[in-house]
């Protein structure tokens, strides 16, 4: 197998290697459940690729005799920071010098499974969540390790010693080693069992905005994403796939493209044909050329306009409604939501007044900037992967089921990706791409799609329709009821916790907000059962729930006549943190502020990954002209790696979530999606992008996720403030099916909004 | 075969004329920082300058490069104002789309010095980013124009 680094460090490692002084790999012997923690979980490796002079304290780290600090990432880098924000977690308890620090991209492996979600895997914005306490041990008990090393050689207490900027000193005596010089002897020691970890303020590197390790990389060109692994003797695939969502191809002639210029093989893959070619544009153009034979699909005959009937109509299904009444464990303390719908139909009974909303949002794809790509390489013995994935777990185990190799024969590295937003958790391109490279043994197989490709054949966000009864006394809601229809995620994957009789939560969580002081809520849902294939989209859930659950409670305000904003404050008395968050937002847009006619704001809250987001838009309406003049988004994460990080989050979910508001939908015809590309699955561009200013909140609790929290809000925010500045309810997404066209911001805030950003 | 120059350095691309720039760059060169995106001329993200203007490698077939000077992100050296600007506020996110955006910048610069809000809008309106970089981007303009400025005055 390869180097397991060289692909992404090439020239640095190659000089590595020459200087290499001493020859050791020391593996870590871990003892006591602990220790292994703190140094990490056994790594299932057998291959032992590490050069020579490399001090391996665990999976996580190396420090190599000339003073490089190597900490793999074990979550994968898709925009979010990861890369050197959990690095710096471990470099901070360690008195790691920042700029000795060189991150490492993670492999899937045993060591890397995260001891708080048994998955190695990058989702749910969690990364810094599960993997913060294990880094931080990882850290420390390295920094005890190489105390020990230099105490025991200078025969001085190791009390005595301390450490910063990869060096340990001894004041006593004067002396001081670096890093580098002790590391080999420390590797060696025993795993301290409970070592003594850093109180926040005496943190160096987390909470504060440093050098980020990627960005370099980025803004030269020379960071490796999976499209741009090169390997020797690499050929490159393109896909033929059929006009249907999760349709199959059934025959095809390989003899009609034979001839074509560089085409070295044809196969046939999950979802399609892979022809294999000297460079992609000469595997695309054979593709496209091949002729195939498709097999009809489940999807087949689903249109998009009587899909839209049937979600309606499905709400009017009492028979065929299961209830949801999990707790939320994001909000522990809540009341169980009852199974039983009598108390709230009593309060429907006994309301001054019922309003009833019906709501719909549509299908979504993700459209990562990077395409769906893999690369592999398949002999008989072994086969390695290079992919942006972010399920390196159940990739591996994908390969190895294809190949018949065993688990520990499969090496898979995990490549920088162009973007994830859950569509890079899915593994059907990296099965395509084992697949093919199966078909050309000892080849690496480099296999991409195309843009189409990837409009076609996402795994969707579900469209969804809501039907919302709220139960109104003279001031305040008495009850709610929201019934959601659509497909369900967990049963399109055969997820292991779908119980029977209960809603699917990807469908049914968080329709209407524990955290909302009211009496009285039941939620319920219809499942349609669609084939269509659908999956994680940014912020899961909450990317159609909070729109639903933020508009109802926003139409109850206005039905109550209540200020939106008072309402929801009221009623979060019990969460006073959340209540700061949503006065935060409220005072930094000014919302008591009159505006003048055809101007309004709306408010919306939404809470989920650890994390807290209020958001307020305000727009101008003139017909059907909308202008967004400014979001503003309070934030509470919890303790933040890196605020400049946390703040490009926020923009950047705001962004996506607008981008889904304004124009996103997938529609449908005979079960194939019309839409193809950027030109008529447009996303936000540049100069529609409003103002967004952001306040984040300090806080010292546990740290929460960032990458999706912001996504939510901004749907709801923005329907709500149309309503405020116009009289007219947005009860359908995307807006453009409303019919309103967006204007031109007017830039009234000029300047930077990057708060905290350098210099 | 077409010739032309790359970074200051003279190519000869043997693939088909019709072939476009971007695969070419890419596949038989190996400058891989240019990147695919659409295909079709829509995101902006395999953007190269030719002869100084910033085109569309995706739709741009090999043949038409007979003769001309190509840069790419590989060829803007590293240390360009624009590179600095972008390190400095850390405008990447994923970071896939910012070589086309970079070049684009770098093209903004060249024809506009101090370029105003709308002059960003109309320049940078056909690149796409899906991680929502575009209030960094227009930041990062802004202060490569100021270090741009410094340059030319020192
Ligand atoms: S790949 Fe060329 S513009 Fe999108
Ligand atoms: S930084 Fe990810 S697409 Fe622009």
């Amino acid at each position: 197998m390869s180097d397991r680094r060289s692909w992404q460090h090439g020239t640095r490692r190659t000089f590595l290697k020459a200087g290499a002084a001493g020859v050791f790999m020391l593996a870590l012997r871990a003892e006591g459940g602990i220790a292994t923690a703190y140094a990490g979980a056994e790594s299932d490796r057998t291959d032992s690729s590490d050069a020579a002079g490399d001090a391996r304290f665990s999976a996580f780290l190396e420090i190599s005799t000339d003073g490089e600090i190597r900490i793999t990432t074990p979550t994968s880098e898709l925009g979010q920071g990861v890369f050197s924000n959990l690095p710096r977690i471990l470099a901070d308890e360690l008195d790691a010098d920042w700029a000795d620090v060189v991150p490492v991209m993670p492999y899937a492996d045993a060591a890397f499974v995260s001891p708080i979600t048994g998955r190695h895997r990058t989702a749910n914005s969690e990364s810094v969540a599960i993997y913060y306490e294990q880094l931080r041990g990882i850290g420390a008990a390295a920094r005890e390790m190489l105390v020990f090393a230099a105490a025991t050689h200078w025969g001085v207490p190791a009390a005595e010693c301390h450490t910063t900027n990869s060096r340990v000193r001894h004041a006593g005596t004067g002396r001081e080693a670096t890093y580098a010089s002790l590391a080999l002897a420390a590797a060696e020691l025993p795993v301290p069992e409970e070592p003594r970890r850093k109180r926040p303020e005496q943190f160096t590197l987390i909470g504060r905005t440093i050098e980020r390790k990627d960005v370099a990389g980025k803004v030269t060109g020379q960071t490796v994403f999976g499209i741009d692994v090169r390997l020797p003797n690499m050929l490159f695939a393109a896909l033929r796939m059929p006009p249907t969502a999760g349709g199959e191809i059934s025959g095809f002639d390989a003899e009609s493209i034979r001839n074509m210029p560089g085409v070295v093989a044809v196969t046939a893959v999950d979802g399609g044909v892979a022809v294999i070619a000297d460079n992609f544009w000469r595997a695309r153009r054979a593709a496209e050329a091949l002729s195939v034979e498709f097999s009809p699909a489940s999807a087949s005959g689903l249109d998009s306009a009587t899909m839209r009937e049937s979600l309606h109509a499905a709400l009017d299904d009492d028979a065929a409604a299961v209830p949801f009444p999990e707790i939320d464990t994001q909000n522990v303390g809540s009341p169980p939501r009852p199974l039983d719908r009598s108390e709230m139909e009593q309060a429907m009974a006994a309301a001054r007044q019922v309003l009833t909303l019906d709501y719909e949002v549509p299908y979504l794809a993700h459209l990562t900037m990077e395409p769906m790509v893999c690369t592999a390489q398949v002999t008989d013995e072994t086969c390695e992967l290079w992919v942006p994935s972010q399920q390196p777990d159940r990739g591996r185990e994908a390969a190895a089921s294809i190949t018949g190799l065993p688990l520990h024969a499969v090496r898979l590295n995990i490549t920088q990706a162009g973007g994830g937003f859950g569509r890079k958790w899915e593994v059907d391109f990296l099965r395509q791409s084992v697949q093919a490279a199966a078909a050309v043994k000892g080849r690496p197989v480099q296999l991409l799609w195309t843009r189409e490709q990837d409009v076609q054949h996402d795994f969707y966000r579900p469209a969804f329709a809501t039907r919302t009864r709220i139960a109104l006394s003279d001031d305040r809601i008495a009850g709610m009821h929201s019934r959601i229809s659509g497909q369900s995620i967990w049963r399109f994957q055969a997820h292991p916790r779908l119980i029977p009789g209960m809603a699917d939560p990807t469908s049914a969580a968080l329709l209407i907000y524990d955290i909302y002081d009211f009496p009285n809520k039941y939620i319920d849902s219809v499942e349609i059962p669609w084939r269509i294939p659908v999956g994680l989209w940014r912020s899961v859930t909450l990317s159609q729930n909070s729109f639903f659950a933020e508009c109802a409670i926003d139409e109850a305000a206005v039905a109550l006549g209540r200020d939106p904003y008072a309402l929801r404050r009221d009623m979060l008395h019990a969460h006073p943190r959340i209540r700061h968050v949503l006065e935060t937002v409220a005072e930094r847009a000014g919302w008591h502020a009159p505006l003048p006619p055809g101007r309004g704001r709306g408010i919306a809250l939404s809470h989920g990954f650890g994390s807290i987001c209020a958001q307020v838009v305000e727009v101008s309406v003139n017909e059907d002209q909308l202008a967004i003049h400014r979001i503003t988004c309070a934030f509470d994460c919890g303790r933040k790696i890196d605020p400049d990080m946390v703040l490009a989050q926020m923009q950047g979910g705001i962004i996506y979530g607008l981008s889904a508001a304004l124009r996103g939908e997938i529609n449908f015809r005979n079960g194939a999606v019309i839409e193809s590309n950027f030109h008529d699955q447009p996303v936000l561009r540049f100069h529609e992008t409003p103002d967004i200013v952001i306040e984040l909140i300090e806080s010292d609790a546990p740290p929460g996720g960032a990458g999706e929290a912001s996504v939510p809000a901004v749907a709801p925010a923005l329907a709500n403030a149309i309503f405020a500045a116009s009289g007219k309810r947005i009860r359908r997404l995307p807006l453009a099916a409303s019919g309103l066209r967006l204007a031109q911001p007017a830039r009234e805030q000029r300047g930077e909004r990057v708060v905290g950003a350098r210099p | 075969m077409t010739r032309c120059q790359v970074n200051g350095e003279a190519v000869e691309f043997e693939v088909e004329a019709e072939m476009p720039l971007l695969w070419a760059l890419r596949d038989q060169l190996g400058l891989t920082g240019t990147k695919f995106g659409c295909g079709i001329a829509q995101c902006g993200v395999c953007t190269i300058h030719l002869n100084g203007q910033p085109v569309r490698a995706c739709v741009t077939p090999v043949a038409a490069a007979e003769g001309q000077r190509i840069t790419t992100i590989e060829g803007l050296g590293g240390e360009h104002p624009v590179q600095a600007a972008w390190s400095a506020l850390n405008v990447p996110q994923c970071g896939y789309c910012q070589s086309g955006q970079i070049m684009a910048a770098v093209a903004l610069l060249e024809r506009v010095p101090a370029p105003s809000d709308a002059d960003i809008d109309l320049a940078m309106q056909g690149y796409l980013c899906r991680c929502g970089t575009y209030p960094r981007i227009r930041a990062a303009i802004k202060y490569a124009a100021e270090l741009k400025a410094k340059e030319r005055t020192e």
